[in-house]
């Protein structure tokens, strides 16, 4: 028993142990009743009522806690001595020398920081309430005065653009909670609301400014020096050119010479530059710059709509509209006319218009350019576009390693193919026969549909012409003879490509990319007649069963899905699909 | 650059205009210190700072040996995603062809014919 107590006592203590001194008091050996002689050494008992009681104190404790114990100590689990040890000095901590020592260094390290900390504070915070609220504010209000712009989408482009570029990617990834706020991002949503209050307080306090100069006091002048690029003065005659942040001194006083307006005269032939690298056009590249000045000019129009009448300004208000509707007029007018596309057709190959959309440029220009335009022009456009296409720059087969010429494809897929299509999806039918009835006619067919964007036209006309003729559209379902009209050319062109249908696709097999082809060749099916639909089917089998076959091979499903999805498009459209297909053992 | 952007005329009215035009296109910039970019312009300003994108620098190193005093010439070729030029720097600019093909093809060489 008495080797269990002592192991007790040993962990508990270092201090303790057989014969070891404590305190400097009397040692000695004792006899004790419970743990047997020689277990400890005595010190004096400790005053009552201190922190630091006394192994004798301790053991007392222990003894009364023990209390009916039997002198055969049992071997207390380890819970047991835990909850002994814990109630050993009445519950509180019991501290030894040592450890009032680490504590007393550690809070005297504390107090150095703090102390530290606090003299930091106190310098910083020496010249506090210096300023007052109003002194901050109109500190405040000169500064931010100078950020207030009219127009923030021409003067801070930039980071209007990117900020809702930002919000709308949020949006789409479906970020919770985004604010999509022109004027400000989550974390500045305030400076944007006061960005605005400001500029309105702005703008008030310089048009009262310039009604009445003599009531202005100093520092509303200031922002009306800072707004205004001219002033008038008392006692001047005439206005005055003020230099501020806004309108800052120019170095070079360059004075514009008027240029001719040549617009009309402009049709010359492309000089072929005299350098062999170069196989730019600086003629096409000042028509695509004019219209970018134009565009960008009806843009800012735009922004500017006059504000809406005030009451018993009515008449004003209306001035005000119908000057702004001229303006945007003549604009509009002068970006039609950049675009050469009235230039007649013959006079110079390729076409001008069809110049400008041969550079990457030119075609990202043009969704921009419809926004402006009727529908009269926009129909011009396409007519134009329709009747010179094979001169297109991107009209022609696809080839792989081509990676300039696939991106320009691309780019002309994604800027001018979906707003025509928009158009041509509320076009009437004959508008429809007149547009195939052009193509056909001034195009090489069998050239066109080799590329993907003829192959998305003839496609958009004859799915439009199918919605039209079943009634499906917004207008009456097309008389006899229009529908005889379109047979007629639903038959040319179907005689011109007659044969040649499986030459559409292209020679890589490994992508099921072709699903262009595969769409052409359902809005060929749907409107053709059962002999015309034998040819096709005869024509296509091949390429049906090959890409049945590769998708029952495939190793990942995806694919193989797409593959059959394709070929579904156009097998639905015959009444058909691709689970009728029986794959011949021999392949 | 609306200043300076021709509105009423469709003639080139001062050098920067043909700046303008090889606007979205690929040029081939010189800059000081035997330093050339190719590149796509996307921006510039009355300084000819310039932003571009998918650029290559070439740096024309040359180095003379110290015994011999032989010069050797070394090109160094460098290559960013988007690039800011201050105009500083800037001695010419030029249209230029696709000699630096988007990331799908290899380089073949490191000195080309420039």
């Amino acid at each position: 028993p008495s080797h269990a107590a002592s192991s007790i006592w040993g962990s508990i203590s270092n201090s303790t142990g057989k014969g070891v001194e404590l305190g400097g008091g009397n040692a000695g050996l004792v006899h004790d009743p419970v743990f047997g002689v020689g277990t400890f050494a005595l010190s004096h008992s400790s005053p009552g009522g201190s922190n630091q009681p006394s192994l004798a104190e301790i053991e007392a404790q222990l003894m009364r806690t023990a209390g009916t114990q039997p002198p055969q100590r049992r071997m207390m689990s380890v819970e047991e001595v835990e909850a002994t040890l814990m109630n050993i000095n009445g519950g509180r901590p019991i501290i030894s020398e040592a450890m009032l020592a680490e504590q007393e260094a550690k809070n005297g390290r504390l107090e150095e920081r703090r102390a530290e900390r606090q003299a930091r504070q106190a310098e910083l915070a020496k010249y506090n309430g210096l300023m007052t609220q109003s002194d901050k504010d109109f500190i405040n209000r000169i500064q931010i005065s100078q950020l207030v712009t009219d127009d923030p989408y021409a003067d801070d482009f930039y980071c209007q653009v990117y900020t809702a570029i930002r919000n709308r990617h949020q949006q789409q990834m479906g970020m919770p909670g985004t604010m999509v706020d022109s004027g400000a991002t989550d974390r500045r949503r305030g400076t944007g609301r006061t960005e605005q209050r400001m500029q309105q307080q702005v703008q008030r306090i310089v048009s009262d400014a310039k009604r009445n100069p003599k009531r202005t006091n100093g520092i509303d002048k200031d922002l009306l020096l800072l707004h205004s690029s001219e002033l008038t003065v008392e006692g001047a005659l005439g206005k005055i050119a003020v230099n501020s942040v806004l309108n800052p001194r120019q170095l070079l006083q360059v004075s514009k010479r008027g240029s001719t307006n040549d617009v009309s005269a402009g049709d010359s032939p492309k000089p072929s530059s005299p350098g062999p690298v170069s196989t730019k056009s600086h003629t096409v590249l000042r028509w695509i710059e004019g219209v970018y000045t134009y565009v960008l000019a009806l843009e800012q129009k735009r922004r500017q709509l006059p504000q809406p009448p005030r009451m018993g300004e009515e008449e004003l208000g209306r001035e005000k509209i119908q000057e702004w509707n001229e303006e945007y007029g003549v604009l509009a007018r002068k970006m039609w006319d950049e675009l050469r596309i009235t230039v007649p057709i013959g006079v110079v190959h390729p076409h001008p218009f069809i110049a400008i959309l041969n550079f990457s440029k030119g075609k990202k220009v043009i969704p921009r350019v419809l926004r402006h335009l009727l529908p009269e022009q926009t129909l011009t456009l396409l007519t134009m576009l329709v009747a010179n296409f094979e001169s297109l720059n991107v009209c022609k087969a696809e080839v792989q390693e081509d990676v300039q010429g696939n991106q320009e494809i691309e780019l002309f897929m994604n800027t001018i193919v979906p707003p025509l299509l928009g158009f041509v999806s509320e076009a009437p039918f004959r508008i429809v026969v007149g547009l195939l009835a052009l193509f056909i006619e001034r195009n090489n067919m069998l050239w066109v549909a080799r590329s993907k964007p003829g192959l998305a036209f003839l496609t958009l006309f004859l799915s439009r012409a199918e919605i039209l003729k079943q009634g499906q559209g917004n207008y009456p379902v097309p008389d006899e003879r229009e529908i005889q009209q379109w047979n007629e050319l639903y038959n040319r062109l179907f005689t011109q490509l007659q044969t040649n249908f499986s030459v559409l696709f292209m020679p890589k097999a490994t992508m099921p990319e072709d699903v262009h082809v595969w769409r052409f060749l359902a809005a060929m099916a749907v409107g053709a007649l059962v002999e015309q639909q034998h040819v096709l089917v005869t024509e296509v089998r091949e390429k049906v069963l090959e890409n049945v076959l590769a998708a029952q091979k495939s190793r990942s499903p995806a694919e193989a899905a797409q593959r059959i999805r394709n070929v579904n498009l156009f097998l639905h459209a015959l009444g058909l699909d691709a689970s009728q297909v029986a794959v011949p053992a021999a392949m | 650059m609306d200043d300076h952007a021709p509105l009423e005329g469709s003639g080139i009215e001062e050098p920067l205009d043909l700046v303008r035009l090889s606007l979205d296109e690929r040029i081939y910039v010189k800059l000081r210190g035997d330093r050339e970019l190719r590149g796509k312009l996307h921006a510039y300003d009355g300084h000819l700072n310039m932003v571009l994108g998918d650029v290559e620098e070439t740096i024309t190193v040359v180095d003379v040996n110290e015994e011999t005093s032989e010069e050797v010439i070394r090109i160094v070729k460098r290559n960013c995603e988007m690039l800011f030029v201050r105009g500083d720097g800037v001695i010419l600019s030029q249209e230029s062809e696709w000699k630096n093909a988007p990331r799908q093809r290899i380089n073949h060489s490191c000195i080309k014919n420039i």
